[in-house]
């Protein structure tokens, strides 16, 4: 078979490589570090799609609770396995002990956060082998107009607490891809697709107004 | 000449042995735990809901005392422990079996990598063919063989399959770790079995002070320390496999102490070895003599002969220095994780093997006796220049630096190898090579291109012996980890045949007819695609 020389074929792969190197961000990246610690960590990130949230915003840690216990989730099956997913009932997203951890940094960082950054959150626990692994939930939120957007990229899920493994030497761990998971939130009047996004949020100022435990 | 003896392993091995007999602390008992349901992890307390508010109440309204709330708690707590399960299973990168107090802890994982070759050679591999760098040793006597081919070639291969073992005992800070392998053969020295690969314990109970025990890969250079499940490309150059710690393979059993990787940016590296490879040890491996003291065996009287150890008091030293100058870009190779910050790392090792018995000293292979196990290492590794050239002490130097950012890494490597022969009038020079490669992901974590140069001089003293080889892979990471992939690999490699190998070039020696293996010459080209998925589970 014939190829091409051995020296053109190094140097167009060095200029490709390079050309693509210098290219910009292609995932969100921190900004900045609210908060992390064993229990949670909460930071910016500056989002790499076109947007322009309603940051800085002024939420308490009490309202933001109030949202985020009004939210569940379920795993999103593949086909066909989805089309029979209906049957299984939503989770509830936050437990009361993860609300009263998370809110509070959630809020302190919305009073921080620039029209470009969306804040990220990650929760988390000792895992089935304590000492290596983590229980992770973890994913993020912003506020656009009225509307309070939250994804969820991992639900409990068990991942490595250290970058290499403990026991194969040098092999690398790096944390599985983020599960897709269709969330809810009840009451549902107030999941409502936000029409700059076509996502849906929650409409948060209609939803605090008609909560009345929402502590500031 | 240093000279290290078997003294220092009674030093190293008291070392081992006060650093795993340090007690670790104990865990505190949780009020609750986390249990799987449906496939996600839940906390439950251990204590009833129904029964602690009404608990809680009873106490409010001063129906109970504290103390004995305090104490029913407490029971119940107790009864609860003592009801569940001492043990808990579950799945996640492997099969996963925990005691509750995790004093034991088991993983068992499995790895695999199928592979389809398609090769096309030119007519100097139907003839010369290689019989220099990776000749094959057939027989008893371990007779050259010229590895040769026709142009084509077509095949499906297990490229390997690992079975692997792990996790730890009495407490996490002891493990352990057990790898078994197998794989399709392509080599006449070399067919497909199932083997004990490593083997080995860990104490992590002195974070500057870890320790290794057992047979596993030698803490030497980059290209080595990185697993095959975290590679690039589908193989490693052939550079890669050749400056190995011992010279022989990048295996071996000793003892190395280091300091932890995920807490100091400076990583130390300090070992002992046999200095032979996986699985063999310098009483394996002989010489012959007659039969009396001294004197060199006959090949009349083959069959009455003695088999003699030698230099069986020397060991294999291998040191390594890593600076992790920014963030930690560990050894898995690429940029899998898209590295917010820049990462940048810079290492260096060095390894002296003395006394490798590279063939008995009369020249050429096939005229003794003699176990093969050395020989077939040097073969396999592309060492096979320095067969026959009686025994050599190794000293091998390596450098290295990586780079990544964003998707993007860049890796390389300089080795350089003193080849010192005991027998001064053999024709052998040093050995050395580098390596450079590169890597970005298109889609950040999942699919990657990456292209790498290798240059490796088996033989400083010779002229058209130099190996050159290209590769550019494509990378498929279906889960965004190395446990799921796919890769498409293309390589161009050169060979040169020049160079004079004892026992296959001329003279022959004496008994071996006249006309070398090396006699037509030229240069053993060779493009190859491969295709190769791997899963590790």
């Amino acid at each position: 078979m014939n190829c091409p020389s051995m020296p053109k074929m190094v140097w167009f792969a060095v200029a490709l490589l390079i050309t693509a190197a210098t290219g910009c961000a292609r995932l969100p990246y921190t900004t900045r570090v609210i908060a992390d610690d064993v229990r949670v960590a909460v930071m910016l990130q500056h989002d790499v799609e076109p947007v322009s949230y309603s940051h800085p915003a002024q939420l308490s840690a009490g309202e933001i609770g109030a949202i985020l216990r009004g939210v569940s989730l379920r795993e999103q099956a593949r086909l066909p396995l989805r089309w029979f997913d209906e049957e299984r009932l939503p989770k509830t997203g936050f437990r009361e002990d993860e609300v009263l951890a998370l809110a509070p940094r959630l809020a302190e960082a919305l009073r921080v956060a620039g029209t470009g950054e969306r804040v990220y959150f990650e929760l988390r626990a000792p895992g089935l082998n304590p000492r290596y692994d983590r229980d992770i939930t973890a994913g993020w939120i912003a506020i656009q107009d009225s509307y309070f957007h939250i994804a969820i990229e991992y639900f409990h899920s068990q991942q490595p607490a250290t970058l290499f493994s403990p026991y194969d030497y040098n092999y690398p761990t790096p944390r599985s891809a983020p599960g897709a998971y269709v969330l809810y939130f009840e009451p549902g009047r107030f999941w409502v697709v936000d029409p700059k996004t076509n996502h849906r949020a929650v409409e948060f100022n209609s939803f605090l107004k008609s909560v009345s435990g929402a502590r500031p | 000449m240093i000279r290290v003896t078997s003294r220092y392993w009674l030093a190293v091995m008291s070392a081992w042995t006060l650093l795993v007999g340090i007690p670790n602390a104990g865990f505190a008992v949780e009020a609750g735990r986390l249990v799987e349901k449906d496939g996600k992890y839940v906390f439950v307390e251990s204590q009833d809901p129904t029964v602690k508010l009404l608990m809680e109440r009873a106490l409010k309204q001063g129906i109970i005392t504290k103390e004995e709330y305090d104490r029913a708690v407490k029971e119940s707590e107790e009864r609860a422990y003592l009801l569940q399960p001492s043990f808990k299973a579950w799945y996640d990168r492997g099969f996963n079996f925990s005691m509750n107090d995790n004093a034991f802890f088991l993983k068992i994982r499995a790895r695999f990598q199928g592979r389809m070759t398609q090769r096309f050679r030119n007519e100097a591999w139907r003839n010369p063919g290689d019989a220099k760098n990776f000749p094959e040793l057939l027989g008893v006597f371990g007779d050259y063989r010229a590895n040769r081919s026709e142009q084509e070639a077509t095949t499906f291969s297990l490229r390997r399959l690992r079975l692997y073992f792990m996790g730890h005992l009495f407490n996490p800070d002891f493990k352990y770790f057990i790898q078994l392998r197998g794989e399709t053969g392509e080599n006449a020295q070399a067919p497909g079995s199932l083997q004990l690969f490593d083997w080995n314990f860990t104490s992590t109970h002195v974070p500057w002070l870890n320790a290794q025990l057992g047979q596993y890969k030698v803490f030497f250079n980059r290209a080595q320390i990185n697993p095959t499940a975290s590679m690039q490309f589908a193989e490693r150059a052939m550079v890669m496999d050749a400056f190995t710690a011992s010279g022989l393979d990048r295996r071996d059993i000793g003892l190395t102490i280091m300091n932890d990787e995920e807490i100091y940016p400076v990583n130390y590296y300090l070992g002992v070895f046999s200095g032979n490879g996986p699985n063999f040890n310098r009483l394996g491996t002989f010489v012959s003599e007659g039969p009396t003291e001294g004197t060199a065996a006959s090949p009349a009287q083959r069959n009455i002969n003695a088999n003699t150890r030698l230099d069986v008091d020397r060991v294999m030293l291998a040191s390594r220095l890593n600076w992790n100058i920014i963030g930690r870009p560990g050894y898995g190779e690429g940029d899998l994780v898209y590295s917010e910050t820049p990462q940048m790392a810079i290492g260096g090792g060095y390894a002296y093997n003395p006394a490798i018995n590279t063939s008995t000293s009369n020249g050429g292979i096939g005229i003794d006796l003699a176990n093969l196990n050395i020989r077939r290492q040097l073969a396999t590794f592309g060492n096979g220049r320095q067969l026959g050239n009686g025994i050599i002490d190794y000293s091998t130097w390596a450098v290295d630096y990586v780079a990544k950012y964003r998707g993007w890494s860049m890796q390389g490597e300089y080795y350089f190898k003193n080849v010192n022969r005991h027998e001064k009038g053999l024709r052998l020079g040093n050995a050395s090579g580098w390596y450079a490669q590169s890597g970005y992901y298109l889609i950040p974590r999942r699919l990657e291109l990456a292209a790498r140069y290798a240059y490796w001089d088996p033989d400083t003293n010779a002229a058209d012996d130099l190996i050159k080889e290209f590769n550019v892979a494509a990378s498929y990471y279906f889960q965004s980890t190395y446990d799921h992939k796919i890769v498409l690999e293309f390589s161009n490699t050169a060979m040169g045949t020049g160079g004079f190998s004892e026992g296959r070039s001329a003279p022959l020696p004496a008994g071996f007819g006249v006309t070398p293996l090396d006699a037509v010459g030229g240069t053993l080209v060779e493009n190859r695609i491969r295709i190769q998925y791997e899963i590790f589970f």
